[in-house]
């Protein structure tokens, strides 16, 4: 399930199969990955057991089924913008924040895997003519790694850059120089892959790892978090939710503290967030820990 | 849709956008219709559906049809999934020979699909009663698109 194949396809079906058969094939799709991607479909089902607590185990599994269906929709649409450049209609919540981060020299914007963070970033550099350069976790398959940089690349019409976020230090000091010369980084802050910088938070009275990344290069930079999400809201219709800025200060505590002192707020933002919009939450892995897969 | 097309009268459902042209607002084709994009959608499977299922269990008890049933819509939804390869092929092929390439190929995947629904349509009309309106539900909201694709051609030749 994690080939390049699927992507393949989605582009081919985009280009030649009328609109109004999307909807019903991506539902039935939608239920094929239900069945045969188990591992996301347990992750999801144990992440919903932790954001909705009190929830059977069947009403669990319809939500994850409704997330994995919004998740067709949204890569769906991505796709369809990518190569039609078609025009979506979205409503911006927080909308002078969102110029704020516009005309900011040097920004980090601290998002999820949540709605179309890809469809976004796209948005964004189209809307505000300015580049925007994109921290993804590596994709398990290097040739669906490629396609999805190219996408992004196509879709942003060069705006977008993609770097992945893997163990190089290297990145790091790529990205510090980026944000010092004015550049606006996007990264994902809900997701942490295995050898990379983390700090520990609550979200929803739950441990959890969040990457301490993009705390640390606010911190060094001297630049604003800004936490956004893109949320599907219809039919080709987005939502782009801006709250206001998390500015890491440097105090007499320690680095450490200063750092954990914004992932928590960070992490009351994504929990505030996640409470809303719980389907259109794309942890396709388990995010909290100890929490049993079922 | 190639931004050529986005103004010319080929129109994926041109009853309603007649309605629209009447009622003197803008008809041109649009891709975002969610009402259109399931409903469209939704006709095209059920009609195939039960066509593939009135032919594939003809003769079958409802015991033997109930679990059938289900497996059927898989069946169905592969049937379409080779018709849209086949088609892409078909329409490679027609472009090789230089034919319609002022369209797009959803245009064309859409000529044909509207084709094999309403062949599958017809075949409802030699089926139960209930079954027979559907298939002439279908038939008549096709001819009826032609007829107001027709008009509005006509119309946007005029203009």
């Amino acid at each position: 399930m994690r080939g390049v194949f699927w992507r393949q396809y989605l582009d081919w079906a985009v280009l030649n199969v009328p609109f109004y058969l999307q909807p019903i094939l991506l539902t039935l799709w939608t239920i094929f990955f239900f069945f045969f991607a188990a591992p996301a479909r347990r992750a999801l089902v144990s992440n919903l057991s932790v954001v909705l607590p009190g929830s059977s185990r069947i009403a669990n599994h319809l939500r994850a089924f409704r997330t994995l269906w919004n998740f067709a929709w949204t890569i769906a649409e991505a796709a369809y913008y990518k190569l039609t450049k078609a025009e979506y209609r979205y409503e911006i919540i927080g909308s002078e924040l969102l110029d704020q981060l516009a005309t900011a020299h040097g920004a980090i914007v601290l998002t999820a895997h949540m709605g179309s963070y890809d469809l976004g970033a796209a948005l964004f550099a189209q809307k505000f003519n300015r580049e925007i350069r994109m921290v993804r976790a590596p994709e398990p398959d290097s040739l669906t790694e490629r396609h999805l940089a190219a996408s992004l690349q196509q879709a942003g019409a060069g705006a977008v850059k993609v770097d992945y976020n893997t163990k190089s230090a290297l990145l790091s000091f790529d990205l510090l120089s980026a944000v010092r010369g004015g550049e606006i980084v996007s990264i994902q802050g809900d997701r942490v892959i295995p050898g990379v910088a983390h700090a520990h938070g609550t979200l929803f009275g739950r441990r959890v790892q969040i990457p301490s990344g993009p705390f640390t290069l606010a911190l060094v930079a001297q630049i604003p978090v800004f936490p956004l999400f893109i949320v599907r809201a219809g039919y080709r219709r987005y939502q782009i939710i801006v709250r206001e800025p998390i500015s890491p200060q440097r105090t007499t505590r320690t680095r450490e503290e200063d750092i954990h002192s914004s992932v928590n707020k960070w992490c009351d933002v994504l929990e505030q967030v996640v409470e809303q919009h719980w389907d259109q939450w794309f942890a396709l892995t388990p995010v909290f820990e100890n929490n049993a897969t079922g | 849709m190639r931004p050529a097309e986005a103004d010319e009268p080929r129109f994926y459902f041109g009853l309603p956008r007649l309605f629209t042209y009447l009622r003197g607002r803008n008809p041109a084709r649009s891709e975002a219709n969610w009402v259109e994009a399931n409903i469209a959608g939704a006709a095209v499977m059920l009609v195939s559906y039960l066509a593939i299922a009135h032919y594939c269990l003809r003769g079958a008890t409802w015991v033997k049809e109930l679990p059938l049933l289900l497996p059927l819509i898989v069946v169905t939804w592969i049937f379409w999934l080779l018709v849209f390869y086949v088609d892409a092929q078909l329409i490679k092929l027609l472009r090789a020979f230089g034919l319609a390439r002022r369209c797009s190929n959803k245009r064309l995947q859409s000529v044909l699909i509207g084709a094999i629904t309403t062949a599958f349509a017809c075949y409802l009309l030699k089926a139960t009663p209930n079954l027979r309106i559907l298939g002439v539900v279908w038939i008549t909201a096709v001819f009826a698109n032609v007829v107001a694709d027709a008009l509005l051609a006509r119309s946007h030749a005029a203009s």
